[in-house]
């Protein structure tokens, strides 16, 4: 079993923290990915883990050991760049090859390695090419290749798909989700994208002003949001702030009415009065037979996609809050509608 | 830990830290290059100045005025006559094909790197007294001297340094012009605008950078002429440089020598801080590539007629001389010292045997070949110091870094000295040492180094900063050493530049004029050096011989920019 360990890294970009106590851990088999904004510091925890850059204060260690004194070129971890940055001057083999001839590999074991490494990618065909005749595509899997192709104990994608059109970028996730199971090396996955992130993330980590807001398996990330911010981070919309009115049972006030949401397990206790956020997360549409009760919510039909095997309901509410609601039937758009939600379709969020 | 393995560790990580922060501040980078300048430069311009204020009894600040007027007058004369002639054949090239374009625009580089002897002499074997023009009109007019006189002249000078400097207005305006969007040019004119108008008010002005950088550089290099001075002018024109020279080495009047080449240094500066202001924030490569998007054939009698003009005079300005000179050093037309009667008149190989030949009433005791095996050895010294040097500084001066504010302008300042300041320098702060007396005249390679330097940092440099760092990164995750990181990337990818580097510094050194003419020993010349003695020496053969040296010359210039453009051109395809 390997492990990477990121403890309580801290490090200054002109003179503001970027990373202000970052911490996390991979296990073999496993893909993290790390979430957040551009500009978050994301590619600079996967720098300072490779060993190109050094974190002002804090640790990485491998299998338990610090390798803040192992360089760069010692550490046998593969970094796949976001503009993948293959040598311009080398053929797809010879960039290939890079990594095997570096450490040293016998000659017969480079060639078997390369046919090895360019057959999981698909691109065996390519090997004698330049790789500046190659699409974004292609030079996508063969950055890819190169970085796997020297056996690295760990594996760090800095945004691999960013600069593919959307199509690419969905058949080449499909792709790599794959081969990371398939290799079973511990993988650091960087992304804006929380699509990707879900697609292949076996556990998340939410970055967000220097600190990893929230760490844990995919689902879970997504079932139970920590704050309001990693909610609109993920994407969700259907955010209501109110007030902590009793806290047995547990009901906030808001201009939509009161409300019964679910403290998720994890979450400090709240305090009645205190001002927190709802989200309102169903599950389903289930339609209420009047405009009143308990936990109903009044809206109006926005908008109605179909999605072939369901729709998709966007509704707004009276404060102008819009949410979208999985729906086995279509509603007719701008009606009014009365959502009938269920425990667990709202949560409590801490502000 | 074993507290000894964790002493160890903190020496090894101190150690680190020290190595970096050396490499960090490029200070090891700078060393060498720094050193170079310090001895072969700066020092030699403070012996400059303590010459000067030793003996200011030998300087008459009076006569200043007359080559400082004269070089100034002569500069912007000649700018205006390049930028009249540039102009159109930048438009030329810039918007119409025609065939034989792209050997034109070789052509025409091609004087960037011709020596000024061989100018000279090309100029020399076409209008001179032995010149095919005055030999074709005595025999046609029977007239027993020669008619034509242009060695000697004003015109000369004129005429050579539009010869000279026509390929920076073609380069620098063509390409600005080519990367016009035609589209402009068109709307204005469907706007109702006549073509002449169109020019003016849409085009122009988008040109008025370029042209004016141009104009600056031309004017640069006129300002600092030295050998078209001295050869084709002849002693009735003194510029600056000019001046430097025969103070030092005809009236031995070192303090007015360096106090002329100190006007000169701080004139040169003013020109390129005005230049480096006008092209702040773009560069203009040295070998910009002329793209062929929004050029067509020309069409209707005035496009035509305009190309055909501007290629016929680009052809009797800068391939005509350059033929003559061919052609004069394999035809015997003039009967030799102490031969009478008429001459054998036809074509004969014996200029460049006499080459090999070591005859006691030559210029020299050693044959001229010798100058030639000279000229190879200092030219490869000079592309290997220049090359390693200014490779060094290119990478020294693509870190960022504090050092940089204050480094920068002081690399800058010996690039804008002339060739004669630089050899006037050495003179007075090398004579009659260890360095002046060596085995090896290692003087000589040394000015040729610094004066190439900055065609190295100019070859060098776009490419060190055209490596993304991401490059860098991978190739030492995939677990190369910084050193292997150099070897296996970047040498690679910087190779290119290279050798378009070391072209230009063997070129360089191989045709430097100015500062070798004071450096170089009687005994050791180099081949420029003896091209020019053997110039201003009377007789057939030696003239003759002139020709076979400069033909060599032009053909090694001729073939290193065939090489410089063919790499030029492999850069701009593969980026």
């Amino acid at each position: 079993m390997s492990r990477l360990e990121v403890i309580d890294l801290h490090k200054d970009y002109e003179g503001k923290p970027l990373l202000n106590g970052v911490s996390f851990f991979v296990d073999s088999g496993e893909t993290l990915c790390l979430l957040g904004s551009s500009g978050s510091g994301k590619s600079t925890i996967l720098r300072i883990i490779a060993g190109i850059e050094t974190p002002d204060s804090g640790q990485v260690l491998w299998q338990g050991k610090d390798v803040s004194g192992i360089p760069v070129y010692k550490r046998n971890f593969g970094l796949m760049f976001q503009d993948y940055a293959l040598f311009p001057h080398l053929t797809v083999a010879e960039n290939v090859a890079f990594g095997l001839r570096m450490q040293r590999f016998p000659r017969e074991k480079i060639a078997q390695k390369i046919a090895q490494a360019l057959e999981r990618v698909n691109m065996t065909a390519f090997a004698a090419r330049r790789v500046t005749d190659l699409s974004g595509g292609e030079q996508q899997r063969i950055a890819l290749a190169r970085a796997l192709a020297a056996s690295p104990q760990l594996l760090m994608l800095d945004e691999p798909l960013a600069a593919l059109d959307r199509g690419l970028r969905v058949e080449l996730q499909e792709e790599l989700r794959a081969l990371l199971h398939e290799t079973g090396i511990p993988a650091i996955y960087v992304t804006h994208d929380q699509e990707e992130a879900i697609s292949l993330g076996d556990r998340l980590a939410l970055l967000h002003e220097g600190r990893i807001v929230q760490c844990g398996p995919t689902e879970a990330v997504y079932r139970y949001p920590a704050s309001r911010w990693v909610a609109e981070f993920l994407g969700m919309t259907g955010l209501l702030t109110g007030k902590v009115i009793t806290t047995s049972p547990l009901t906030v006030s808001t201009d939509c009415g009161d409300l019964h949401p679910l403290h998720a397990p994890g979450v400090a206790e709240p305090v009645t009065g205190s001002q927190v956020t709802v989200l309102i997360k169903p599950l389903g549409l289930t339609q209420s037979t009047g405009d009143t009760g308990v936990d109903v919510l009044n809206g109006i039909v926005e908008d109605v996609r179909f999605l072939g095997d369901h729709y998709r309901v966007n509704i707004r509410l009276c404060t102008g809050t819009i949410f979208s609601v999985p729906s086995v039937a279509a509603y007719p758009i701008d009606e009014p509608i009365h959502l009938q939600l269920q425990p667990g379709d709202l949560l409590l969020l801490p502000d | 830990m074993d507290p000894r393995v964790e002493w160890g560790n903190a020496q090894v990580s101190r150690l680190h830290t020290l190595r970096s922060l050396v490499t960090r501040s490029g200070l090891l980078l700078w060393a060498l290059p720094l050193a170079l300048l310090g001895v072969f430069f700066f020092y030699p311009l403070s012996s400059i100045l303590n010459v000067m204020f030793e003996h200011t009894g030998s300087i008459y600040i009076g006569d200043i005025w007359q080559p400082l007027g004269f070089t100034i007058y002569q500069a912007f004369l000649s700018t205006a006559l390049t930028l009249l002639f540039g102009l159109p054949a930048a438009y030329v090239f810039s918007r119409f094909d025609f065939t034989g374009k792209r050997l034109m625009r070789t052509l025409t580089m091609l004087p960037f790197i011709l020596p000024t002897v061989v100018t000279a002499a090309a100029f020399n074997s076409l209008l001179g007294p032995r010149g095919w023009v005055n030999l074709l009109l005595m025999k046609l007019t029977g007239s027993p001297t020669p008619p034509v006189i242009f060695l000697n002249t004003f015109t000369a000078i004129l005429v050579a340094h539009v010869f000279y400097n026509i390929a920076i207005v073609i380069r620098v305006v063509g390409s600005a012009w080519s990367q016009l969007d035609p589209r402009l040019d068109h709307s204005a004119r469907v706007l109702g605008a006549s073509p002449w108008r169109s020019f003016w008010k849409v085009t122009f002005p988008l040109l008025r950078r370029p042209i004016f950088s141009a104009a600056l550089l031309v004017f640069l290099f006129d300002f600092a002429s030295f050998g078209v001075v001295l050869m084709l002018g002849g002693p009735g024109f003194q510029t600056l440089e000019v001046a430097i020279y025969s103070q030092a080495l005809h009236y031995l009047n070192l303090p007015m020598a360096g106090l002329l080449s100190l006007l000169q240094l701080a004139c040169t500066l003013l020109v390129t801080l005005l230049y480096g202001r006008v092209n702040r924030g773009q560069t203009i490569p040295l070998f910009p590539r002329l793209r062929g998007e929004g050029t067509r054939k020309p069409r209707g009698g005035s496009e035509k007629g305009l190309v055909y003009l501007t290629l016929t005079f680009l052809f009797l300005l800068q391939v005509l001389p350059m033929l003559a000179l061919a052609t004069r050093s394999i035809a015997r037309l003039e009967a030799d010292r102490g031969q009478r009667g008429e001459v054998q008149a036809g074509l004969t190989l014996d200029y460049y045997h006499e080459l090999f030949v070591n005859r006691n009433q030559s210029v020299f005791y050693v044959p001229p070949a010798q100058a030639i095996g000279n000229s190879l050895k200092y030219a490869a010294v000079t592309t290997f110091i220049s090359g390693v040097a200014g490779t060094l500084l290119a990478y020294a001066m693509s870190k960022k870094g504090a050092a940089r504010r204050w480094l920068d302008p002081l690399v800058m300042l010996p690039f804008g000295a002339s060739a004669v300041t630089l050899g006037l320098g050495f003179i007075v702060a090398f004579s009659g040492s260890a360095l002046a007396s060596a085995p090896f005249p290692w003087l000589v390679p040394l000015a040729h180094s610094l004066i190439a330097m900055p065609f190295v940092l100019r070859a060098v440099q776009p490419a060190i900063a055209s490596i993304p760092l991401s490059l860098r990164h991978s190739a030492a995750v995939l677990g190369a050493s910084p050193m292997r990181v150099w070897w296996e990337v970047e040498l690679k990818l910087i190779g290119r530049a290279l050798i378009s580097a070391a072209l230009f510094s063997f070129t360089i050194s191989l045709g430097e004029f100015g500062a070798t003419s004071f450096i170089a020993r009687p005994d050791n010349p180099t081949l420029p050096v003896a091209i020019f003695r053997y110039l201003s020496q009377p007789g057939a053969m030696n003239f003759g011989q002139a020709m076979a040296m400069s033909t060599i010359l032009i053909l090694v210039c001729v073939l290193s920019l065939t090489l410089l453009e063919k790499f030029s051109q492999v850069m701009a395809g593969t980026d």
